[in-house]
């Protein structure tokens, strides 16, 4: 595998975790791009193809971007390079209730 | 920016300059594909509806689906061919796609007496469309224009990665000149209808969002489906929460504004990013799109598919390399390259975007080319 290319992709410059695009092991490095941004994390878990890592830390409660939407919250806090994925981050499942309170 | 194509009495601009032959009712659907094999380049669509034993709301859903479709801007001359006794009366059909001022015709089978003389005047008074048609020439107009439906189909981990959010920046660009994009499939909603109607242009098009989320939910409830939960598929390829699997879908529409929220197969009446109440199968869904008036389809895939549309092009854009190596006869543009690292989304948007100006020019897409013509009408049960 080349070592300049990327393993995981940011889809949103708003976004606060990557998606891996290749199964990443623990340790290893995740070289993330997305448009005029690159990085590369050391990776504290393992992060399956298609799965989430955070790119940086991310505090409890805090929201979780992905498409440069709020996709859920975190349950802990959550360190750079970590798994995310449903043992760490809940849906706000939001509703009729979720339109409260916003500006249109 | 411009593109080539077709005017039309109603000030509709076509990408295609078809002539259809649109059976009313199930049993005038071989005499309407005799009448098209006998004209070169006529198409025509086969279906199961039209008898009498409809609802009224699914009788009305029917008649305003055929409307529409012969309606479309791609479609330059229309044969309506009825049997004579169904519910879908072949005059009114066609009553309702002379309103656009093209040319549109009629025949029942029971009143000229038998298929062969129907066929016969069905190939006589479409000789003389071909003849008309054949002498349009395309026109520039702008890409306000156009109006793109936004289809998703065979869907897997990668379509959300790389597929969708290319359609999402080529969709943003097609609105930022003024054009028309179309988000559907209501059940794909469900879990990210909030994120929708933060993006609704007020809080009555805010309030349509969330309703027809609810009634499709609701809908799913009455069949035992909960849409709220995550498949362990879903799990394992990596999505952790409703949100996140919607926004998978949504954002074939990009960062617009949402506009105006319309029934299955009604024609919008604004300009932006509009949503179609849909349910989640593909064939139905572009079929109301295209009822509705748009000209071209995109549809994004991770599993690969080869639908097509009789009367409007439909521009594939597969999601990984590896169902697009394997399926390029039916796949317009690899958007693997995102995950290959050899793009950006960015890049994958903007080549969807110069593909849709390509073909609204004329550029046959795959699915053209292999003649597919893909048609169905949803009907409500109630």
């Amino acid at each position: 595998m080349n070592k300049e290319k990327h393993n995981a992709i940011l889809i949103d410059p708003k976004d606060n975790v990557a998606v891996a695009i290749d199964n990443l092991k623990k340790g290893q490095m995740a070289r993330v791009k997305g448009d005029n941004y690159f990085d590369e994390i050391t990776l504290a878990q393992d992060i399956p193809f298609g799965h989430k890592l955070a790119l940086g830390f991310i505090q409890e409660d805090e929201e979780i971007i992905k498409y440069g939407e709020v996709i859920g919250a975190a349950m802990q806090n959550i360190e750079k390079g970590e798994h995310v994925h449903e043992h760490n981050i809940i849906g706000i499942r939001g509703k009729r209730e979720a339109k409260q309170g916003k500006e249109f | 920016m411009i593109f080539n194509g077709y005017q039309r009495p109603d000030d509709s601009v076509g990408v295609r300059n078809h002539l259809l032959v649109l059976p009313s009712v199930v049993c005038s659907n071989d005499t309407a594909r005799l009448i098209a094999e006998q004209l070169h380049g006529a198409v025509y669509v086969t279906h199961e509806h039209g008898c009498g034993s409809h609802y009224l709301s699914s009788a009305d859903q029917i008649r305003r689906t055929m409307i529409g479709y012969g309606s479309n801007p791609n479609v330059g001359a229309c044969i309506v061919v009825g049997l004579g006794c169904e519910q879908m009366v072949a005059e009114d059909i066609a009553e309702g796609i002379a309103r656009t001022g093209k040319p549109v015709e009629s025949i029942v089978i029971q009143k000229v007496g038998g298929t062969i003389k129907a066929v016969s005047q069905g190939v006589t008074i479409g000789q003389k469309m071909l003849e008309d048609l054949s002498k349009q020439k395309r026109q520039e107009f702008d890409l306000s224009n156009l109006s793109f439906a936004l289809e998703c189909g065979g869907s897997d981990t990668t379509s959300g990665i790389s597929a969708n959010p290319a359609l999402g920046v080529a969709s943003d660009l097609l609105i930022r000149e003024g054009g028309t994009s179309i988000l559907s499939e209501t059940s794909e909603i469900v879990g990210a209808e909030h994120l929708m109607a933060r993006r609704a242009i007020n809080e009555e098009v805010a309030e349509q969002i969330l309703d027809i989320v609810h009634r499709a939910e609701q809908g799913g409830f009455k069949q035992g489906v909960d849409m709220s939960n995550l498949s362990p598929g879903n799990r394992e390829g990596g999505l952790s929460t409703v949100e996140e699997k919607s926004l998978g879908n949504i954002h074939k529409g990009g960062t617009s504004s949402v506009q105006e929220v319309v029934e299955y197969a009604v024609r919008p009446s604004k300009k932006g990013l509009i949503i179609m109440d849909t349910p989640g199968y593909d064939i139905e869904s572009i079929t109301a799109m295209v009822a509705g008036g748009t000209q071209v389809v995109a549809f994004t895939t991770g599993r690969g598919t080869p639908v097509g549309c009789p009367i409007a092009p439909v521009i594939k854009i597969c999601g990984n390399s590896s169902t697009y190596n394997k399926m390029q006869d039916n796949i317009d543009i690899n958007a693997g390259v995102i995950i290959d690292g050899l793009s950006t989304v960015q890049e994958v948007g903007q080549q969807i975007f110069q593909e849709l100006i390509d073909v609204s020019n004329g550029k046959l897409t795959k699915s053209e080319q292999l003649g597919f013509g893909d048609f169905s009408i949803y009907r409500p049960l109630v």
